[in-house]
């Protein structure tokens, strides 16, 4: 269980610096990868809505807080443990036709966060965008995270197959 | 049964505490404890995102290359299109530099013999080593007539032998049938020049004792009707070899002109025009009182076998001349 806890710590740490350090780099026509809402999906497509919503709220929190005052802390929590959870029960389903699986479940996954968090900042009040630009950037965001899907998946299934079955 | 109700359970204690957070997140703003927990985790952070960004940042580097790749392509395209464009503006510049000076050189040559010309640019080549022609963008509209000497800013062309209105067409001095009335500058020995096609021309010295050593220049001579201005530069004694020795009366001259680069030319429009034999009607009588020098008179009859000797000089060419002036004339 602790081995667990830490490599998934390990794995969003990563995350977390990728898409601090890496992912803006990666942008095309103005979109940026979302690595940490991926490894969410990811993580729990193969770990289960257990691990999805734990892990989820961890990540988003961790955006939240690291956001520097841009966020709502909170907001991204909430959105990935949603997320997470979702993921987690559309994994057994989805077994059959791992790729297009989670192409599937990280472009929609993604393109339905990032809707929600423009949702969440119009109705607080914060950032206050125009729909059509919201719509072009998540789905310019939900077809590159589909694009990066599989990559993201194959090093989350092999991990999560070589940790220890949870007692 | 129980692991989903765990589940569901957790998730329902996750939102609630995202949803405390984000009211009370909400509320204080910038000011309260949650603020106080993102300063704070930024100081964590911070440090550790730093060390992460050195090491990485190579690697996002490349990724962004990768993702420029397209854009790269258009730009090196762009460039590409650019560098052409610059190369032919440079070479056409060397073109203008090169007609700069040969305009200059032009000029300096019309003003060294106080010509009156007009420019034109050679717009068709000899097509082969047999064309001794070329045609010139100028004609009669320009004054030009039929006859006129051509001068390059090396030396002298040839002559005009036909023309329109707008153009006009030069027989080259290597033309087998121009010859021109010429003479060494060095030794001032007189002499008639044929042109040889691409081979160097044939000067055939009037006077057998001439000689004319290899190296000096050979320049036009007005004779008599002649429209070449006089001292006009057309080229250099080269030593004879194998097939051309034919003796030291017989020599060939290196022309100056390049006839196979030529670009621009001058047409001269004020060639002196000297009269084939003195007009009776414009003779000058002599003083009255004053008589010829009697024939026994030794310093009269020296200083007169003086000037026969020069008139003889000239007049052997001349007697030369008239038949090849002829020619001249024809060619």
């Amino acid at each position: 269980m602790i081995m667990r806890l830490l490599t998934h710590f390990l794995v969003l740490i990563t995350a977390l610096l990728l898409q601090a350090v890496v992912a803006p780099s990666m942008a095309v026509a103005g979109a940026v990868p979302n690595l940490v809402m991926l490894t969410v999906l990811m993580i729990a497509l193969f770990a289960g809505p257990g691990m999805g919503v734990r892990y989820g709220f961890a990540a988003g929190l961790s955006l939240d807080i690291l956001s520097g005052g841009e966020a709502i802390l909170g907001v991204s929590a909430l959105l990935l443990l949603l997320a997470g959870y979702g993921a987690g029960l559309a994994g057994p389903y989805i077994a059959a036709s791992q790729i297009s699986g989670q192409m599937i479940v990280g472009g929609a996954g993604v393109l339905a966060l990032l809707l929600a968090e423009g949702l969440f900042s119009f109705m607080l009040g914060r950032e206050p965008v125009s729909v059509l630009s919201l719509l072009q950037d998540a789905a310019l965001s939900g077809l590159y995270a589909a694009l990066l899907a599989p990559i993201l998946g194959m090093l989350v299934g092999r991990l999560q197959r070589g940790l220890p079955e949870p007692g | 049964m129980g692991e989903r109700r765990r589940i569901r359970i957790l998730l329902a204690v996750l939102t609630m505490i995202a949803l405390v957070l984000i009211t009370i997140d909400y509320r204080q703003g910038d000011d309260g404890v949650l603020a106080s927990v993102r300063q704070g985790a930024l100081v964590v952070f911070g440090p550790v995102q730093e060390g992460f960004s050195r090491v990485v940042q190579p690697i996002g580097n490349v990724v962004a290359s990768v993702g420029d790749l397209t854009s790269l392509r258009a730009d090196n395209a762009v460039l590409r299109d650019e560098m052409e464009a610059l190369r032919e503006d440079l070479a056409s510049l060397e073109d203008l530099r090169r007609e700069n000076s040969e305009l200059r050189d032009l000029l300096a040559m019309r003003e060294e013999h106080d010509l009156e010309t007009t420019a034109a640019r050679v717009i068709g080549q000899p097509p082969g080593e047999r064309s001794n022609t070329v045609l010139i963008d100028a004609g009669a509209d320009e004054g030009i007539e039929s006859g006129m000497v051509v001068i390059s800013s090396r030396g002298l062309v040839g002559k005009i032998v036909e023309l329109t209105g707008s153009h006009a067409r030069v027989e080259l001095l290597t033309s087998p049938t121009a010859h021109y009335a010429v003479r060494v500058a060095e030794t001032g020995d007189t002499g008639l020049l044929r042109g040889r096609g691409a081979d160097p021309f044939q000067l055939e010295l009037l006077d057998p004792e001439a000689d004319a050593p290899d190296g000096t220049e050979v320049v036009t001579r007005t004779f008599q009707a002649s429209t070449v201005p006089d001292g006009l530069p057309i080229g250099e004694v080269v030593p004879q070899s194998g097939d051309d020795a034919v003796g030291p009366r017989f020599q060939l001259v290196r022309p100056y002109v390049d006839f196979r680069r030529l670009s621009i030319v001058q047409v001269v429009l004020d060639a002196p025009e000297p009269p084939e034999d003195l007009d009776p009607e414009e003779l000058v009588d002599p003083p009255e009182g004053e008589r010829p020098p009697p024939p026994g008179d030794t310093d009269d009859e020296e200083e007169g076998q003086g000037d026969n000797d020069e008139d003889g000089g000239e007049g052997s060419a001349d007697d030369a001349a008239p038949e090849e002036e002829g020619e001249v004339a024809g060619g």
